[in-house]
């Protein structure tokens, strides 16, 4: 999933602090799960606003939503009206929600109240790692189901490099060094000859470097 | 539509009687309750915060009473007595007498007009007379009954015959002059007695003449926020805040007149010092205590946190005097330290911490009914039948049976229920109504761990007519009780365990599972399901039960200290039970035995006491004496902890020679060996001030019970630990017995050291529990269970992964679903829920937010929410 991070408050205060009509508007996707743009998270957030602007004798009306997901058109309809009604629109959702709502709605102002930080999983609650860079070449058959790319410091792909001491990578102890734990991997699956082979220098076109993806099916297209 | 005969009668409305009459109600008996005053709630309602968590009870005490009050099973007769009881077991007729409340209970709505409008004031006897009330009262806002009552003695309609204005203004017309004294005759097939205590009044000190000498029951309700100066803490002369105030230990306790430790008062005197500090931090607080007896559970870490984070000041002492000082309104204590030195020193307020005495009422009936009572008019009981009388059919339980604390009480009040309920009293059939969301339990239980304590609660299930499954690791039955000579009373605990072992063995509704260890267990309250291995065959046996009791025990300490291991001569728990059965010719020959005490306990790395130590200590001291009266014995000791009726072991041992030296935790004795093997200890005394040598034959010492590997047994049954690896308890002071897992209990030293009498009366007592649920007809669910709108659910799996109670599952559909049973209703997942999408009726966020926000906008001090 894509794991989410509720921006500073201070920085949301400042994004809004012109406007009166604020919507504020979550994902009850990925980001719900991953504690930043649910709607819990919406109303916790929109409390503190309240809040806060009373407090600066500043009152702010703000109307709370959440919707399946910011990043199909057809559910951002649902609050055609609530989007009408409002100043603005601060979204809970990842980049994609964002865009998504400011490409449904051209005519408002949409604000984002996450960073989006990367896809990942729950560790266990209230904790959550990358595991995926999105690199559109995946080399998981190779190494051991762990990837490199997206959880070696360096992005190696053949690693380890000198820097991993104890397990740990030469970034912070409290970091796994990926290739210790490649190869510890594929020493328990019997399939240590894996690390023979060299990777050739990586194709990085289809990773974003040769300019924004974009997929287009012909058989669904139609 | 229910026969009454052979229901129970419980004397007494305190703690300890709601509590038996709520486990017999619970489990289908129809209980009278009689209580002598106009509320129930006894001498508890009284008391301020709770030891050792200083939590607030008023909620949870007034629950037991609503719940009490309310209950179909339970009829309470207040202002009653009992005039006298005929009859024998399974088949008394008590005859009560009902003095009349001159109020309707059904009609008072508790609007407070007729005290507001009554013109007589009388002392409030539950502000312990530190305030007034009206003649029609209600002795606080949620008193049990909710009912204001006439108090005949004060009111003008009766005094001064005529005055009417509270039944004029009524508006419900509640009132009533006409209500006459009623004598009801009562068939029952047990009664338990609850009778409590009396505090003694202090007959020293001047109490009566200086007024800032006040009784520890006045400090509760001067501390109490529904007290008389609403929770503020000033002194009575002058209602000043009092800079220095000292609490004097052993009042009516350990005196000539009373030879027993009243048990509670160490601890409730730490509590409100510890109190009193937190209202006023600029107040220095001193306790004079002879010995600091903090032997329950988590009471050593109170004491310790006393001592060390809120700068307490502990003076081992018992003041001589305490006089006025002059233009003043305080006191000066004179008192001498443990070598004589005279101090004195003034105080702005002196709290005497007082002793309990039997309930002088229950002692007359008592007497008339033939009950044995002690020298001390305790009842008296034997340890293997702690809540048993010397009358059949007659139990009893709390204060009345030996000085003790609240959760004391609230267990031997289900010990004494499960007794009684053993006693040919018939169910009530009551059927409730039956819904699809409620369950048949299994009526059959599972005990994990067979000694006392197991054994105990499989026979008080057994005999109830329930299928219960024992599980033993060892290949014998019995446990530590095996290798236990005599009872701290001089019981003989052989031909006792030998006893029950052949009970449980050839009981034909108990399974005995020798060499036996549980894998799994799985299930909720009433539908548990238990896979067994046993060791001997390569068998996995599954047995379903309704209810668990876990009593696996603890461990002695195995010291590397004093040479124990070393030298053949120091010697541990048990040895010299073995001795005194087996090779009483070495005890004759022997000369000088010393005894060292809290060998492992009240250490830094283990802060609790052993609790059974010093007693276990004395009766083998006294024992040994017997053989050999010429025998030189000494006992090394931090505080001598012979609590409630044990103390009775120290002054015998005292009178027969037996000499105590008090030592302290940086002044350790120190066991040295010459090359011969000879022992010698050298311990500071410090009544002389000078180290003391000894060459005993023998050194016995009383190591550390130790927990077991509790954290397996934990996961195994999802129950928690406490910090020092003992299973931890749903409330410490309320709920003794009990998880917040329903459906589990547990019994004996799993739970904490306790001697056996305790632990037998723990064992009936998580017995009576189990009895609730297997009872049943049906298991209700519970109603404050969570719901998921699962069009709202994103299967983010949050709630399955916090829910304490492991009541959450993902079904095959991705999406959670809710074991009604196994939810606590305690609204984790509510809180955690991403999407909102759980919902708990009682626990909506809505009106929490706006609360909070309403709170926070008006700017206003946030006042805390009262529960």
């Amino acid at each position: 999933m894509i794991v989410g991070q509720q921006k500073d408050f201070e920085e949301i205060k400042k994004m809004i602090s012109s406007y009166n009509r604020l919507l504020v508007l979550g994902c009850q996707t990925c980001v719900a799960i991953s504690f930043a743009g649910g709607m819990r998270e919406v109303e916790i957030l929109a409390s503190m606003i309240r809040m806060d602007r009373k407090m600066a004798g500043h009152d702010i009306e703000i109307v709370e939503e959440a919707i399946l997901r910011q990043c199909d058109f057809e559910f951002l309809d649902s609050v055609k009206d609530l989007v009408a009604d409002c100043d603005v629109v601060l979204s809970l959702a990842c980049g994609v929600g964002v865009q998504a709502l400011a490409e449904r709605y051209p005519d408002k102002v949409i604000l984002p109240g996450l960073n989006t930080t990367f896809m990942g999983l729950t560790e266990k609650m209230g904790v959550w790692s990358e595991r995926c860079a999105g690199c559109g070449d995946c080399i998981l058959d190779k190494t051991g189901g762990l990837c490199p790319i997206a959880r070696c410091s360096k992005g190696l792909l053949n690693g380890p490099c000198g820097g991993s001491m104890d397990g740990k990578c030469e970034i912070s102890p409290d970091v796994d060094c990926v290739w210790q734990l490649i190869i510890d991997r594929l020493k328990a699956l019997n399939q240590l000859e894996k690390l023979e082979e060299i990777f050739p220098i990586k194709d990085w076109d289809v990773s974003g470097h040769g300019g924004t993806r974009k997929i287009v099916r012909e058989d669904l297209t139609a | 539509m229910f026969s009454k005969v052979g229901s129970v009668l419980v004397i007494g409305g305190g703690i300890a009687g709601i509590q038996a009459s709520l486990d017999l109600a619970d489990s289908g008996y129809f209980v009278y309750l009689i209580e002598k005053a106009a509320f129930i709630g006894g001498k508890a309602a009284q008391l301020d915060k709770t030891y050792p968590v200083n939590d607030c009870p008023f909620c949870i005490r007034s629950n037991k009473h609503m719940e009490c009050i309310s209950h179909t099973n339970i009829k309470i007769l207040t202002l009653s007595e009992v005039k006298d009881i005929k009859g024998s077991s399974g088949d008394f007729e008590a005859t009560i007498i009902q003095h009349p409340r001159y109020v309707d209970i059904d009609k008072c709505t508790n609007c407070g007009l007729c005290a507001e409008r009554c013109p007589e004031e009388a002392n409030d006897e539950f502000n312990e007379g530190l305030g007034k009330r009206k003649a029609i009262y209600l002795e606080y806002p949620e008193a049990a009954p909710n009912s204001y009552a006439v108090d005949r003695e004060n009111c003008l309609h009766f005094t001064k015959a005529g005055c009417n204005i509270c039944k004029e203004a009524c508006i419900e017309k509640a009132i009533n002059f006409e209500q006459k004294e009623q004598n009801i005759s009562l068939n029952v097939g047990s009664i338990i007695f609850a009778a409590g205590f009396d505090s003694i009044i202090p007959p020293y000190y001047d109490y009566d003449k200086l007024p800032n000498v006040i009784t520890s029951m006045e400090f509760e309700r001067i501390h109490s926020l529904n007290g008389p100066y609403g929770g503020h803490l000033i002194r009575p002369s002058d209602r000043k805040e009092p800079k220095n105030i000292a609490w004097l230990q052993c009042i009516g306790s350990r005196d000539i007149y009373h030879n027993y430790c009243s048990s509670v008062c160490c601890m409730y005197a730490i509590k409100q010092a510890t109190l009193a500090k937190q209202s006023s931090k600029m107040l220095n607080a001193t306790i004079f205590f002879m010995d600091m007896r903090v032997c329950g559970k988590d009471h050593e870490r109170y004491y310790n946190r006393a001592k060390d984070e809120d700068n307490i000041r502990f003076v081992r002492s018992r003041v001589q005097n305490v006089f006025p000082v002059s233009d003043t309104d305080d006191l000066l204590i004179r008192y001498a330290d443990e070598q004589g030195n005279v101090y004195e020193e003034i105080f702005n307020m002196v709290v005497l911490s007082l002793g309990l005495e039997p309930s002088h009422d229950a002692v007359r009936l008592a007497g008339n009914l033939g009950i044995i009572l002690d020298k001390n008019n305790f009842v008296e009981t034997s340890s293997f039948k702690p809540v048993n009388t010397s009358i059949s059919g007659i139990y009893v339980c709390g204060a009345f049976n030996a000085p003790k604390d609240i959760s004391e009480s609230i267990i031997e009040a289900s010990a004494a229920a499960c007794a009684s309920s053993l006693n040919a009293v018939s169910k009530v059939a009551l059927h409730e109504p039956f819904e699809e969301t409620e369950q048949k339990p299994v009526p059959a239980g599972l005990v994990v761990g067979g000694g006392v304590a197991g054994m105990v609660s499989c026979l008080c299930l057994a005999d109830q007519g329930y299928k219960v499954s024992l599980i033993e690791k060892t290949d014998k039955l019995g446990g530590h009780a095996l290798k236990l000579r005599k009872t701290f009373k001089g019981e003989d605990v052989k031909p006792y365990v030998k006893e029950l072992i052949d009970k449980v063995d050839n009981h034909p509704l108990i399974d005995v599972y020798l060499n036996s260890e549980v894998r799994h267990s799985d299930g909720y309250v009433g539908n548990f399901k238990t896979t067994i291995a046993i060791s001997t065959s390569t068998e996995i046996k599954e047995i379903k039960h309704g209810a668990t009791i876990i009593s696996t025990g603890a461990d002695f300490l195995r010291t590397d200290e004093y040479l124990y291991g070393k030298n053949p001569r120091v010697l541990s728990w048990f040895h010299i039970d073995k001795m005194l059965s087996e090779e009483p010719n070495i005890i004759e020959k022997a000369s000088t035995w010393v005894f060292i005490l809290c060998v492992g306990s009240r250490e830094p790395e283990r802060p609790y006491c052993s609790k059974i130590c010093c007693s276990n200590a004395l009766r083998n001291a006294l024992e040994l004496k017997k053989l050999n009266p010429d025998m030189e014995i000494y006992v090394l000791y931090r505080d001598m902890r012979t609590y409630g009726l044990i103390e009775d072991l120290y002054t015998e041992a005292r009178d027969k020679g037996i000499i105590f030296i008090r030592y302290e935790l940086d002044g350790k004795p120190e066991v040295d060996e010459d090359q011969n093997g000879r022992l010698k200890v050298r311990v500071l005394d410090n009544l002389l001030g000078e180290h003391v040598i000894i060459q005993p034959d023998f050194i016995s010492l009383q190591t550390a019970i130790v927990p077991r590997n509790n954290e397996n047994l934990a996961k195994l049954f999802n129950v928690p630990i406490d910090q020092d690896g003992f299973l931890k308890e749903a409330h410490k002071k309320f709920k003794p017995v009990e998880f917040t897992t329903k459906g589990i209990y547990f019994a004996g030293l799993v739970h904490y050291p306790k001697p056996i009498d305790e632990t037998i009366s723990q064992a009936q007592a998580a017995a009576a529990k189990a009895v609730t649920v297997l009872s049943k007809e049906y298991i209700s669910t519970n109603t404050e269970v969570a719901s998921i709108d699962l069009k709202l659910c994103v299967a983010c799996l949050t709630c399955s992964r916090i829910c304490p109670a492991s009541a959450l599952i993902i079904n095959g559909m991705g999406k959670p679903y809710i074991e009604p049973a196994k939810c606590r209703g305690c609204g984790i997942c509510v809180v955690e829920c991403p999407t909102k999408a759980i919902i708990l009726e009682h626990f909506k966020n809505d009106p929490i937010l706006t609360e909070c926000e309403a709170l926070l906008m008006d700017g206003t001090e946030v006042i805390s929410r009262i529960c």
